[in-house]
């Protein structure tokens, strides 16, 4: 009885054991990896959005509207780049937005969303995207995508929330 | 708490994202156990019980446990143990105490723990970084949206028993395009939950 | 049977997608480009190699109460493996493979080729079987995922067809059109083995160790 019980029991343990260990030593050679490659892909697209920078030091976000998750400002001082995470439609949807140093939009994309595949993710378009280049405010005549109206908000009140955090932080300087 | 998001993560579960008929979640169950209408709410509610309660252990065990010491690799591993474990757990609690529950529900349980649709369920609420509430709902609604694909599939079923298609399209092939055109109606949601509640 | 004949068997005669219907989740979802599914059909084939070789390594070790649970740890474990890899590695595949990389663990190919195989047969019988059921889900994903994406996107592999690119299908790239094209391949290939194979349009979870469940409820 303590046999049929004690065995099972520990054989199952010990491949947990097993397999932890070797999970634990392929994250340790993995990881770095992944990290690195985030980074790169990052650093990516802050010029992707801010094509004249030539590099980028990290803000502090306090201060800055909730949704702000990372600042960055251009060391040659072009302007700015914020992440931005919105409440899309069917989750978060992640935003990065270069704002030029005439608070003007220079041009939005978006990292990461789980909207509606052929509806919400029109929003990561370029036909939509480009309506918001050289804004620095007064989006009601923006058109939203049809049939996608929150995807759309999320994006408009992400954009806004950038280019109101380019004013906090020049009225801050 | 917005009370609007939660419905609309609801209804998007059950109409727009439905797991089985857009997201390919589910898929074994819905062939196999939609013949019989009996069968397929039964293993339906099971599926529902299950998303819920695993939901409600896997998203503290994440956010608590996983992420706080960096072992968010064992997502997988931790999540698929954790079904497992409930599916058995639920399975003895039933036959001990609950017999009506486990004679109508018992049987389907053990068949849950490899169905996608349920650590789907787990692992998406945790990639759409859904709040503990809206993981809840967002289960449910997968669950209901499982239901009501089993219920109304089963109905086109018991249809399909009376046609005579040819030979080598008997059985399987028929009824999966019978779920092709079953998919291609709920295309028509897309769009409704947006415009009844949003802005 | 012999070596040749293990790899084979799960090509044609025993393909795990079109005649055991199994794995069928992952088969819709990622069949909608050529590329994703290769990927999918390496990831799935490297999981199942690792899981069928050890499971059978071990066979006379673990007991069987505890069956189950120990071959979803192992699985569990192969499958995060790959998906580091692929995450490190590769990473425009892990996006395009999203959710269905995890979900590899309940792909049923996985644990009914263990529950049903592995368990009984010896290391290398098991390796080639997993390699000949890996070759059969790898080559009827791209089957799929080349029809659809030709006729669905106008591409193949990325690359553009003149033609077709501007006339293309696109349902066949979302969910009826995965659901239409598995069925039409499903009867072709139950044609083409004139009825050789068991098509009666019941769940074939003999492979899932479920299998009981199953049958109880089929039968009631």
């Amino acid at each position: 009885m303590v046999k049929d019980f004690i065995k099972p029991i520990a054989v199952l343990s010990l491949i947990c054991l097993v397999i932890s260990c070797a999970l634990a030593v392929t994250n340790g050679f993995t990881k770095p990896v992944i990290l690195e490659a985030a980074a790169m892909r990052a650093e990516e697209a802050r010029y992707a959005v801010l094509p004249q920078a030539t590099g980028f030091e990290p803000l502090g976000v306090e201060g800055l509207p909730a949704s702000v998750r990372e600042a960055y400002r251009s060391e040659n001082r072009v302007g700015y780049v914020f992440v931005i995470a919105a409440g899309g439609y069917g989750g978060e949807m992640i935003l990065m937005c270069g704002v030029g140093a005439d608070g003007k939009l220079v041009k939005s994309t978006t990292l990461e969303h789980s909207e509606t595949k052929g509806l919400g993710s029109k929003v990561t378009e370029s036909h939509f995207e480009d309506r918001f280049v050289g804004l620095s405010g007064g989006f009601d005549g923006v058109e939203a995508i049809t049939g996608a109206t929150i995807s759309s908000t999320a994006y408009i009140s992400a954009i806004s929330d950038a280019l109101q955090a380019y004013l906090t932080i020049e009225e801050g300087s | 708490m917005d009370f609007r998001a939660l419905v609309i993560i609801l209804m998007g579960a059950v109409l727009v994202n439905n797991y089985v008929l857009r997201q390919f979640l589910g898929i074994c169950p819905f062939l196999g156990v939609s013949k019989d209408l009996k069968n397929a709410t039964g293993m339906s509610i099971a599926v529902i019980f299950v998303m819920l309660m695993a939901t409600a252990a896997t998203w503290p065990i994440q956010f608590y446990l996983l992420d706080r010491n960096g072992l968010g690799y064992l997502q997988t591993i931790v999540f698929i143990l954790i079904i497992a474990a409930l599916v058995q757990l639920v399975e003895t609690v039933l036959k001990k105490y609950i017999r009506v529950l486990y004679n109508a529900l018992g049987v389907y349980l053990p068949l849950i723990t490899t169905n996608c649709a349920v650590l789907g369920v787990t692992i998406a609420n945790i990639g759409k970084g859904y709040t503990f509430a809206q993981s809840m709902v967002n289960a449910l609604g997968s669950g209901l949206g499982f239901l009501l694909a089993m219920v109304i599939f089963s109905g086109v079923r018991s249809h399909i028993e009376s046609s005579d298609p040819p030979e080598s399209f008997k059985g399987l092939p028929i009824t999966l395009i019978s779920a092709a055109i079953l998919s291609l109606s709920f295309f028509g949601f897309g769009g409704v939950i947006e415009n009844l509640f949003g802005s | 049977m012999s070596r040749l004949k293990e790899v084979t068997k799960g090509i044609i005669k025993e393909n795990p997608v079109l005649v055991l219907i199994l794995g069928t989740c992952p088969t819709l979802a990622v069949s909608t480009q050529a590329s994703n599914a290769i990927g999918m059909g390496l990831a799935a084939t490297a999981v199942l190699l690792g899981s069928n070789i050890v499971i059978s390594l071990l066979r006379s070790v673990i007991p069987d109460k505890v069956r189950i649970p120990c071959y979803i740890v192992l699985i569990a474990g192969f499958v995060t493996l790959v998906e580091m890899i692929v995450e490190a590695y590769t990473y425009t595949l892990y996006q395009a493979l999203g959710i269905y990389l995890p979900l590899i663990v309940v792909n049923c190919i996985i644990l009914g080729r263990a529950e049903m195989y592995a368990n009984k047969n010896s290391v290398l019988n098991s390796a080639l079987d997993a390699i000949g059921m890996g070759i059969g889900f790898t080559l009827t994903l791209l089957v799929m995922a080349s029809i659809r994406e030709i006729f669905g996107n106008g591409t193949w592999f990325g690359m553009e067809i003149p033609w077709l690119k501007d006339n293309s299908i696109s349902v066949l790239t979302m969910a009826p059109g995965g659901f239409v094209v598995f069925g039409c391949l499903i009867a072709l290939v139950s044609k083409i083995s004139k009825g050789r194979v068991r098509t009666n349009g019941e769940s074939k979870c003999e492979g899932c160790p479920s299998a009981q469940a199953c049958g109880k409820q089929s039968a009631s």
